[in-house]
């Protein structure tokens, strides 16, 4: 901002110089509180679901650890086990899950709005994406399940 | 109260540019692309892999990521071990992005590119990490 205004603004007035150089304008950006998401429910829900990535990438994590104690040895995988069976993990993998059991919910309710399903000229409800969503998830939590409680044994 | 002079020049704010001929930034696109098909499938596999591995495993019941044998029969599939590659890198790409726009939520944008460089430079590393992990796998346990 300059006093200095010259003859067209006046004397004595504040103008502000207009820009000339490319790149150096101000910048307009609006601000919000950080805490914005207070303000409602839905606001509330939509950041727990965003630090369900957090214990995301910790399961994540979790794996990796997983499979280089799985090269290191029995021995080495047995301790990663113990340290798994610690109540205090236990406790963190049922926050956890309650975490992404939000995502997932969440992410299934969402698809049906996404308007992506169509036949030919007709368009699959929102309402039938949706649960046709849920029952594929319904049906690979089994699959999964299934493969953790009686995979891996041989006869 | 400030006064423009009557020129017309006016200061101009950079939301008032637009393109000027120049293709729209596609840097995230890719980025967007993984946080999909990450976040897809995270919510098919982890609920139930959290739940029955980390809780039900934790507390005792005989689950096959607690028995070194069985893990090792699992992983000598080349298909399973394709899959838990893509289980593993996949939703830590949707992590690390929705971790990002989790920061902007919260009003942390700068700076911008180091924000950047770990959060995807996170999901590069556990990526290779994992790939690194699952080629070293030994056979099945007999």
């Amino acid at each position: 901002m300059s006093t200095d205004a010259g003859p067209i603004a006046g004397r004595g007035a504040t103008t502000i110089e207009p820009a000339r150089a490319p790149g150096r304008y101000p910048t307009y950006r609006p601000h919000h509180s950080w805490a914005w998401w207070q303000r409602n429910r839905n606001y509330q829900i939509y950041m727990l679901r965003e630090v369900s990535a957090v214990f995301c990438a910790i399961w994540a994590f979790t794996q990796i650890v997983q499979l280089n104690r799985l090269n290191q040895g029995e021995r080495q995988y047995q301790q990663f086990v113990r340290t798994q069976r610690n109540p205090g993990w236990v406790f963190f993998n049922l926050v956890g899950y309650g975490f992404l059991w939000l995502h997932a919910f969440t992410w299934w309710k969402l698809l049906g709005s996404l308007d992506i399903v169509k036949l030919g000229d007709r368009k699959v409800s929102g309402e039938k994406v949706t649960a046709g969503a849920f029952g594929v998830w319904g049906l690979f939590s089994a699959v999964v399940a299934l493969v953790l409680l009686l995979g891996g044994r041989r006869r | 109260m400030a006064s423009y002079p009557r020129n017309g020049a006016r200061p101009r704010l950079k939301t008032d540019r637009g393109l000027q001929g120049r293709r729209p930034p596609v840097s995230d696109a890719p980025w967007w692309g993984l946080f999909a098909a990450g976040g897809t499938l995270a919510a098919l596999t982890y609920p139930a892999m959290m739940l029955v591995e980390g809780v039900l495993g934790g507390v005792g019941v005989p689950t096959a990521g607690k028995n070194y044998r069985r893990m090792r029969n699992l992983t000598a599939n080349p298909l399973v071990r394709l899959f838990l590659l893509a289980n593993i890198a996949l939703p830590l790409f949707q992590s690390v992005h929705r971790f990002r726009i989790m920061l902007f939520d919260l009003g942390i944008h700068e700076p911008k590119t180091p924000i950047a460089v770990a959060a995807y430079g996170t999901g590069i590393l556990g990526t290779l990490a994992a790939a690194w992990a699952l080629l070293r796998l030994p056979g099945s346990k007999r």
